[in-house]
């Protein structure tokens, strides 16, 4: 990325940095869902400038994911949102915009579970069951905080690549009646310990508003 | 810096793996539903226990769970499918039937255990009379939510 003349900015040199939205989407949920040809799936995402290494930040999405395990098949849909900020912490050369951020987000989802089967192992004698219960809990919510790390790189003007990683605890959930919330949308796979992990491949466009 | 791009990414990747196969994933647990526990008592002094001496069991239609076997209690699955399992006791081909009858409720375990079976027995289960003298439960109703005591005496 680097150009190889670049000229070290001298101290009195006045760089002049651009303020403004930046509005992206994750690349990596529509792979995956032209992958397992059933996961639906989007992220949108937007920040602003608020200081010179501070951005405020949000992500809005939306996620289907079938729950495939040795002795449970159900199906989690719905939306949720992150809010917070993130953090600069690497120092740019001259006019470059890359950035290396921690962030940090309060998450939040609504959401139903599709319990379709489940069954009871550990039956030798009789044999293991499994059941069709069929059942659909609609109106389960999700809270959790998350801690971001990850670069942006600015590829052509203006215009960004994202990739990071998510480390989520949940706070809260409303679980279903005899079920348990084990995939839960923006937060993913809940696992032991209710933490959770994720990951963001984003392309995103800055729309400058002003510079200082 | 595309380089730390390429880097991180891979990075990312490989937790990604990592973070997908976790322990959770395969059910450790050896018992899930629990199984009635019958204990022998004397006929005559009821609370004094009384071994079995070849006693085969099994279920109706069913393979033998205890085959000539000398046992002071006996552990047996009740079936999940149906609200109620018969089985047969036999010793010297005196052979009795006891057919548990119960309630049954599914609880969730775990994601990688699906889920158990808990059962509730109203009333004593029934019994013929050849060698079986009596039947009791140690609580009434019965319920069977775990395996650290005998949940029915039968008397001989």
């Amino acid at each position: 990325m680097q150009a190889q003349d670049s000229i070290p900015a001298s101290d009195s040199l006045k760089i002049k940095q651009k303020f403004g939205i930046r509005v992206g989407i994750d690349l990596s949920r529509p792979i995956i869902q032209k992958i397992q040809k059933e996961d639906l799936g989007f992220e949108i995402t937007a920040d602003y400038r608020v200081a010179p290494n501070w951005y405020a930040a949000m992500e809005l999405g939306y996620a289907s994911e079938p729950g495939a395990e040795d002795y449970l098949i159900f199906h989690t849909k719905g939306s949720y949102a992150k809010i917070g900020f993130n953090y600069n912490t690497y120092e740019n050369w001259k006019d470059m915009n890359n950035e290396v951020y921690v962030g940090l987000r309060y998450g939040f989802s609504t959401f139903q579970q599709h319990l379709i089967s489940y069954t009871t192992p550990l039956n030798p004698y009789f044999g293991d069951q499994t059941f069709y219960p069929d059942q659909v809990s609609k109106g389960l919510t999700g809270h959790w905080a998350e801690l971001q790390v990850g670069l942006k790189v600015e590829v052509l003007n203006n215009l960004f690549l994202t990739t990071g990683v998510q480390f989520k605890k949940l706070i809260s959930s409303k679980q279903p009646d005899g079920f348990s919330n084990l995939y839960i949308p923006g937060f993913n796979k809940v696992l032991t310990g209710n933490g959770g992990f994720g990951f963001n491949y984003t392309i995103s466009y800055l729309i400058p508003f002003y510079k200082k | 810096m595309m380089k730390y791009i390429i880097r991180f990414s891979l990075g990312i990747f490989l937790l990604t793996l990592v973070t997908n196969c976790e322990v959770d994933d395969i059910c450790t647990e050896t018992v899930l539903t629990p199984k009635l526990i019958v204990k022998f008592y004397d006929n005559d002094t009821l609370t004094l226990a009384k071994k079995v001496t070849g006693i085969y069991v099994w279920a109706e239609g069913k393979d033998s769970l205890y085959q000539n076997a000398t046992a002071d209690s006996l552990l047996l699955p009740l079936n999940n499918l149906t609200n109620s399992t018969k089985y047969l006791l036999s010793i010297d081909n005196q052979i009795d039937t006891l057919l548990v009858s119960y309630d049954k409720e599914d609880i969730f375990v775990s994601r990688s255990c699906g889920y158990k079976t808990h059962f509730s027995l109203p009333a004593n289960p029934g019994i013929t009379q050849h060698w079986i003298t009596g039947i009791s439960m140690t609580e009434t109703p019965q319920p069977v939510v775990n395996q650290n005591k005998a949940h029915v005496k039968i008397h001989h």
